[in-house]
């Protein structure tokens, strides 16, 4: 195992980070005509959403790193985020107006079981090696992609909106949004720390983890479905954030080696740091516009994935 | 080539005429009969001359190059799920349309497709700039990243300029709506670059499957071989883009169609794969306009909606070898 290069320090940064971004959110921006309002009912919660989405995509990307033993994977790049877009694209221009919260999540939940499906038996067979694994997620992804692309152009009504939405947004957060991630976000962290010693031993490879009375096809259902319920509640509450999920789990490898149990606190920690550091600057880089977060993570994360294969 | 490719050489060729007859034949306004359509021809005009037939045709070699593009490229990579649609090279063109589509305006209009083709140029000159090298492993991925680059900022743009986004979109999802004889002559010498080139490299490039070892003992040079096809499927991935936008799945599917009729031989299976595309193209763009008429569903949607659970199906059975 890697040494670590700095566990502490980067705990504490990440932690640091974090209240910086809450500091700006919160108590940041122009002042407006109703302060208690705009704190209790506009600010905390989207400061809330931003860090528990991050630390949910920071521990989806990690898991399905883990499940496919491909260090490239995440859940964009795989698909999962787009498939839960598609159908939550298709209630929202089926049912009309917007339906509640917890329908969309039952929606992203059915489009991202699909792709965790198919992850699974992509995982399962061995043939797929980083870049064929890679490429076919890609391609689910381009598929469900323009399949919602496309069914928001055969109803222009409220394109604007849902192409918002489709780029990864969280202005607009609300409490009952907050309440989701976390609610989905509480169990999977216990399971994952519960199972982070198993983990570890599935990183020797299925072979020792059978060895081990581990059963590896099962731990590996197991943590995708946890990828797929996190990746699912995210794309419900804010649409797809890509990314996040591959820069976590390296930058957190990288300062905290590759146990488990020293990793989940700092990846949970690091992906809310990401996430509401990006919505501090989407909001403010191109004042008063505002830039999608999904965007923003993309646009740091695509160069890092870059980087990372040309040292493959 | 053997009789039974042959055969299927004809098979396919009638496919592709029948669907070719059809698409003529149907459109928004009451079927005409063949008589007619081919009077229409002949005279040069009406509804069929003016705006079907050069549609078709277009459609025929954006598919044709598409194909053979992605075809070239699953040697080029010795993989077979890589194609101009996920290694960055539609999405440079797509960016740099969006670019000049929401930056420019109306007067982007008469260049969009030089500016399509120089986007995917520039994008895949990077791209093979940042990953050539022994592994192809590393050339996909860099593509794979660039592609995910371009799509932000893709998406940056058409969030930042709503209001216009709209037609970026269409563009963006592969449509053949309003094409004209004047596409027709835009493509028609990079059709017959990629087909010319493609059937001269054919000789070249069999040993490539082998592996890059074997292939350099049996006398191809690598290093002249590599970039002859790269820089024939981008040209026929971008001059296809510049033409059509982004008409996803088919370099991916087409060539896996290709492979199974007529083997592991480029020389057959690149005429193959080309015939293939156009009739796949074909197929999706009268599909999307005889549907439901007046709205057209864009031929990338189609083209998508047709390719994907082949894609699907490949994959649950294992049957990705080149």
């Amino acid at each position: 195992m890697r040494a670590a290069a700095g566990y502490r320090p980067s705990l504490v940064s990440a932690a640091a980070l974090v209240l910086l971004a809450g500091y700006f959110t919160l108590y940041g921006g122009p002042p407006s005509a109703d302060p208690q309002y705009s704190f209790y009912q506009v600010r905390l919660p989207r400061f809330l959403s931003a860090v528990l989405i991050g630390a949910a995509l920071g521990l989806a990307g990690t898991l399905l790193q883990l499940a496919t033993r491909n260090p490239l994977s995440e859940p964009e790049l795989l698909g999962v985020n787009q498939s839960a877009v598609f159908c939550v694209v298709l209630l929202l221009l089926l049912g009309g107006g917007s339906p509640h919260p917890a329908f969309m999540l039952l929606a992203a939940l059915l489009g991202g079981a699909v792709s965790g499906l198919a992850i699974l038996l992509m995982s399962a067979s061995g043939a797929f090696p980083r870049e064929r694994l890679i490429l076919a997620g890609l391609t689910m992804s381009f598929f469900f992609g323009s399949a919602s692309s496309g069914l928001l152009l055969l109803n222009e009504t409220n394109l604007f909106e849902l192409l918002h939405w489709t780029a990864g947004k969280l202005s607009g957060a609300t409490w009952l949004d907050t309440v989701l991630v976390g609610g989905c976000l509480l169990p999977a962290g216990v399971v994952s720390f519960l199972r982070a010693g198993q983990w570890n031993v599935l990183l020797l490879g299925d072979d020792q983890a059978r060895g081990l009375g581990i059963d590896p096809v099962a731990r590996r259902v197991e943590i995708v479905s946890l990828a797929v319920l996190l990746c699912a509640v995210c794309v419900a509450v804010a649409g797809p954030i890509g990314f996040v999920g591959i820069i976590v789990p390296h930058l957190a490898s990288f300062m905290a080696g590759l146990d488990y149990r020293r990793r989940l606190p700092l990846i949970l920690l690091m992906g809310a740091a990401l996430v509401s550091v990006s919505d501090v600057l989407a909001r403010t880089l191109l004042h008063p516009a505002e830039i999608p977060v999904g965007v923003l993570t993309a646009l740091v994360g695509a160069p890092y994935f870059l980087y990372r294969a040309q040292r493959l | 080539m053997k009789r039974q490719f042959v055969f299927r050489f004809v098979g396919v060729l009638s496919l592709l005429a029948l669907t070719l007859v059809l698409s003529l034949s149907f459109g928004a306004t009451d079927a005409l009969s063949p008589g007619a359509v081919v009077d229409q021809i002949l005279t040069g005009q009406g509804v069929v001359y003016l705006f079907r037939l050069p549609r078709a045709l277009t459609a025929m070699m954006v598919g044709l190059c598409f194909a053979i593009s992605g075809l070239l490229l699953q040697s080029l990579t010795r993989n077979p799920l890589a194609s101009p649609d996920l290694l960055g090279v539609t999405a440079g063109g797509g960016l740099a349309t969006v670019i000049a589509i929401l930056v420019g305006g109306a007067l982007a209009g008469s260049y969009i497709t030089w500016i399509a083709f120089l986007g995917a140029s520039v994008v895949a000159a990077i791209i093979w700039v940042l990953g050539r090298g022994a592994s192809a492993q590393r050339f996909i991925l860099t593509g794979v990243a660039l592609s995910a680059l371009a799509h932000a900022v893709i998406t940056l743009l058409l969030v930042t300029y709503a209001p216009s986004a709209a037609e970026a979109m269409i563009w963006l999802k592969g449509s053949l709506f309003g094409r004209g004889w004047v596409h027709v002559k835009l493509l028609l010498p990079w059709v017959g670059f990629v087909c010319l080139g493609g059937v001269a490299v054919a000789y070249q490039a069999n040993p490539l499957i082998l592996g890059p070892t074997v292939a350099t003992t049996l006398g191809i040079r690598l290093s002249v071989l590599r970039p002859c096809l790269w820089l024939l499927s981008v040209a026929g991935a971008a001059a296809a883009v510049a033409v059509s936008g982004t008409i996803g799945f088919v370099g991916l599917i087409v060539p896996h169609v290709a492979r199974r009729l007529a083997g592991p031989d480029l020389r057959v299976s690149i005429p193959f794969s080309g015939l293939l595309g156009a009739f796949f193209v074909l197929l999706a763009d009268t599909v999307g306009r005889v549907l439901s008429p007046p709205l057209e569903i864009p031929a990338g949607l189609i083209c998508a909606f047709l390719g994907a659970p082949y894609f699907g199906y490949l994959l649950v059975k294992g049957k990705t070898d080149i």
